[in-house]
C-alpha cells in the first residue's frame, strides 16, 4: 500500500521547545492519534504537515510532493482543522461555505448540510458570535466535506457536548469508509482514541516514544498480582511494580519467568488504554 | 447494525480471535442468516473499540473459511454455509466452553470425579428449570 | 491570467465584507482632500508641513486604518502580527502566488480609488491647474501612484507577518506618537533644507522633466511590486504561524 504521507527525521525548535526527530508514515485506511501531554508537540506536528510551521530539518511528503517546495499541489490532498481558527470571525457559516467549497473538487454538499442539521449549526450567524462548542462544530462541518485523502484534526471533540461527540465519531467513521483516506488527529479525549484510532503515536516532551497499533498495546500490557513479594531482579518487560503487584509489557516472557522461578501469580488483568497511555507518558 | 459481540479483555484469547469465534457462533447458530450485511471494518472497529487491523484480520479469516463474503463496493455479507460447517462450529464451540470450564475447575484443584459431579448437578438443574 | 482571476475571487470574500468601512474611509478621505485643496495656496507660497504629511499618508499607509478591525493585522502567536485572513487562507489549497496577489488586490481597492480622487480633486478644484499643463499633471499623477506602489505595497507585504515586540496598547500608542513626531520632524527639516515641501518639488519635477520622472517612477513601481511579491512569498515560507 502506498503511503499517503510520510514524515522523515523532522526537527523543529520553537523558543526553548525542541520537537523531534519525528518519523511517521500515514497509510490509507488508517486513523493515527497523536497522544501526549500539553505542550508535547502534537499540534506542532500537524502545523508542520500544513507548512504553517517550518521544519528546521527533515522532510515531509504528502502524495510524493515535498511540503514547502516549489510544487504546491500537496495542498490539494490535505485538509486541516485547527484547534482555534483565525480569520473567520467576520463571516457567517454560509459565507465561509461558499468560499471554501469551490476550492475542493470533491466537496460533499450533502454531507455539509447533513452535519449542519445533525449538529444544529446556525449558518446565518457570524462565526465570532457563536459559542466555542458551536464554532468547533462549524469548523468540522467545513472541513470534513472537503473529502481530501488526508484529514488533520486538532482536538476535534474537545469542547463538544456528549450527544454531538457521538454524532461526530459516527460521521468520522462513515467518512473513512468512503475511500482511500486517512486521519491524523491530536487528541486528549479517550473516547476519540478508543473508538477511532488504529495507531497511537506517543509524544513526550517533543520526543516520539513510538507508534503503536492499538490492540498490540492493549494486549501487551498486563498487571499481575503475585502471592509473595517479588525478588529484586527485574521481571521481563517490567515497567512498574508496587509490592506484590507488577506490570509487564511482555506477558509471555513474564509468565515464563514466573513459572521458571516458581513465583505464584494469583491474578492477572490487562490494563485499560488510559492506564497504558499514562504509563507511556510518565 | 450493532452485533452482539462481547470482548473479554482479560481472556488469553487474542481479540481478533474472540471476534472471529463469536461471529462464527452467530452465523452457525442462525442469528445471522445468509446475506445479512455486516458492518464495515471501520464501523465494527468503532463499535468494539478496536483497531481496523484487528477487524480486518478477523474478517479475512472468516472469509477464507467461507463464513462471510465481500463484494467489491457493496460490503461484507454473511455467506451461505453448508450444514456440515455449521455443525462443526456448534460442536467446536460447545467443546471449547466445556474445555474452559474444566480448565477453571482444575485451576481450583478439583479432581476429575468432582468435576464430573458438578457437571451432573448443573445438568440436572438445567433440566428441572427447562420444564 | 497567471492567477489574477483566482486572486480576485479570493479577495472578494474580504472586499464584500468591507463595503461599510469603505464608505467610512471615503468620507474620511473627502475630509482630507478638502483640507488639501483649501490649504494648497498657502502650501505653495509658504510651505505647510501638514499638507505634505496628509498627502503622503494618502499615498502610503492610510489604508491601514481604513480596513475593518477584523481584517487588520493582529496577534497570531507570541510577537507575530499577521493578517488573520491570510493565515486562514494559507491553510486552504490556494497557491502562494494567488494569496499574495489577492492581498495586493485588496490593498489596491483600499488605496487607488482614494489616490485617484485626491489627484483629480487637486487638479480640478485647486489652483494646481494653473501651474501644471495636462501632460505634466499626468506625470505628477504617475509619480504619486508609483509612490503608492513602491511604498504603499509594504502594507500587503506586512500581512504575511511581522514580529512586533509590542506588549500592550499603550506601547502601540506611544510608538505611533513617536513615529509621527519623527516623520513630522523629517518633513520640517526637508522644508528648511530645500525651501519647499516634497509635493512642491514633485510638481517641479513633473513640470520640468515629465518623461524622465514618469519613466523612473514606473520603473520603481514595477521593481517595488516584484520586490514585495518575492519577499512576501519568501516570508510565508519562513514564518511559523503557530
Amino acid at each position: 500500500m502506498k503511503d499517503l504521507a510520510s514524515i522523515t527525521g523532522v526537527k523543529k525548535t520553537i523558543d526553548e521547545f525542541e520537537l523531534g526527530p519525528i518519523d511517521l508514515t500515514i497509510e490509507p485506511g488508517t486513523i493515527t492519534a497523536l497522544i501526549g501531554n500539553n505542550g508535547s508537540g502534537k499540534s506542532t506536528i500537524l502545523k508542520l504537515m500544513m507548512h504553517l510551521a517550518k521544519a528546521d530539518q527533515g522532510s515531509i511528503q504528502i502524495f510524493d510532493t515535498s511540503v514547502g517546495g516549489q510544487d504546491e499541489s500537496w495542498k490539494n490532498h490535505i485538509s486541516y482543522q485547527p484547534q482555534t481558527v483565525v480569520g473567520w470571525n467576520a463571516f457567517t457559516g454560509k459565507t465561509l461555505k461558499s468560499f471554501i467549497a469551490p476550492l475542493y473538487p470533491d466537496w460533499d454538499e450533502n454531507l455539509f448540510n447533513q452535519m449542519a442539521e445533525a449538529l444544529n449549526i446556525p449558518l446565518n450567524k457570524r462565526f465570532g458570535k457563536l459559542s466555542q462548542g458551536v464554532q468547533q462544530k462549524l469548523n468540522l462541518a467545513l472541513t470534513l466535506p472537503r473529502n481530501t485523502p488526508i484529514l488533520l484534526l486538532d482536538e476535534p471533540t474537545a469542547s463538544i457536548d456528549i450527544p454531538s461527540k457521538k454524532i461526530i465519531i459516527d460521521l468520522l467513521t462513515d467518512w473513512m469508509d468512503q475511500g482511500e483516506r486517512a486521519i491524523v488527529m491530536a487528541s486528549h479525549q479517550s473516547e476519540d482514541i478508543m473508538k477511532l484510532a488504529d495507531y497511537l503515536s506517543v509524544l513526550k516532551n517533543g520526543k516520539m516514544v513510538g507508534t503503536f497499533e492499538k490492540e498490540t498495546l492493549k494486549e501487551s500490557h498486563t498487571r499481575y498480582w503475585m502471592k509473595d513479594e517479588l525478588p529484586a531482579a527485574a521481571v521481563p518487560g517490567e515497567i512498574a511494580r508496587e509490592q506484590q503487584m507488577i506490570i509487564s509489557n511482555d506477558p509471555e516472557a513474564a509468565e515464563k519467568y514466573f513459572s521458571e522461578n516458581n513465583l505464584i501469580c494469583m491474578d492477572a488483568a490487562k490494563l485499560d488504554l488510559d492506564e497504558i497511555i499514562a504509563i507511556l507518558l510518565s | 447494525m450493532e452485533l452482539p459481540i462481547r470482548l473479554s479483555k482479560d481472556s488469553r484469547e487474542p481479540i481478533y480471535h474472540q471476534i472471529e469465534n463469536q461471529l462464527k457462533a452467530l452465523i452457525a447458530g442462525g442469528h445471522l442468516p445468509a446475506d445479512t450485511p455486516l458492518p464495515s471494518i471501520r464501523a465494527l472497529a468503532k463499535d468494539l473499540e478496536t483497531s481496523v487491523i484487528t477487524i480486518r484480520r478477523a474478517y479475512q479469516d472468516l472469509e477464507s473459511q467461507g463464513f462471510i463474503r465481500t463484494t467489491q463496493g457493496k460490503g461484507t455479507f454473511v455467506a451461505e454455509i453448508d450444514q456440515s460447517l455449521k455443525q462443526q462450529v456448534k460442536v467446536s464451540s460447545v467443546y471449547q466452553s466445556m474445555e474452559k470450564a474444566v480448565a477453571i475447575a482444575r485451576n481450583y484443584d478439583y479432581t476429575y470425579p468432582q468435576i464430573e459431579n458438578i457437571f451432573q448437578e448443573v445438568l440436572e438443574a438445567h433440566k428441572r428449570e427447562g420444564k | 491570467m497567471n492567477g489574477w482571476k483566482q486572486a480576485f475571487t479570493i479577495a472578494k470574500l474580504e472586499l464584500k465584507a468591507s463595503v461599510f468601512s469603505f464608505l467610512f474611509a471615503l468620507a474620511f478621505v473627502l475630509f482630507l482632500i478638502y483640507t488639501l485643496v483649501s490649504t494648497f495656496d498657502a502650501y505653495m507660497d509658504n510651505g505647510f508641513v501638514f499638507f505634505d504629511l496628509i498627502f503622503i499618508l494618502i499615498f502610503s499607509f492610510a489604508p491601514v486604518w481604513m480596513t475593518p478591525k477584523d481584517f487588520q493585522i493582529q496577534k497570531i502567536n507570541g510577537d507575530l502580527m499577521a493578517s488573520p485572513i491570510l493565515v486562514m487562507q494559507n491553510q486552504l489549497p490556494i497557491s502562494q502566488e494567488v494569496l499574495v496577489k489577492s492581498r495586493f488586490i485588496i490593498h489596491f481597492f483600499y488605496s487607488f480609488p482614494f489616490q485617484l480622487l485626491t489627484v483629480v480633486a487637486l487638479y480640478t478644484i485647486s489652483p494646481l491647474q494653473g501651474i501644471l499643463s495636462f501632460g505634466s499633471f499626468i506625470t505628477f499623477a504617475i509619480m504619486w501612484f508609483a509612490f503608492g506602489v513602491y511604498v504603499g505595497y509594504a502594507i500587503p507585504y506586512g500581512d504575511a507577518g511581522e514580529k512586533f515586540p509590542a506588549k500592550n496598547d499603550a506601547f502601540i500608542v506611544i510608538f505611533n506618537l513617536l513615529f509621527f513626531t519623527g516623520v513630522f520632524l523629517v518633513f520640517t527639516f526637508f522644508h528648511i533644507l530645500f525651501g519647499n515641501g516634497i509635493i512642491y518639488w514633485s510638481i517641479a519635477l513633473a513640470e520640468n522633466w515629465p518623461i524622465l520622472s514618469s519613466a523612473i517612477s514606473i520603473i520603481l513601481a514595477i521593481a517595488g511590486y516584484h520586490h514585495y511579491k518575492f519577499y512576501m512569498k519568501r516570508k510565508m515560507d519562513k514564518i511559523d504561524y503557530l
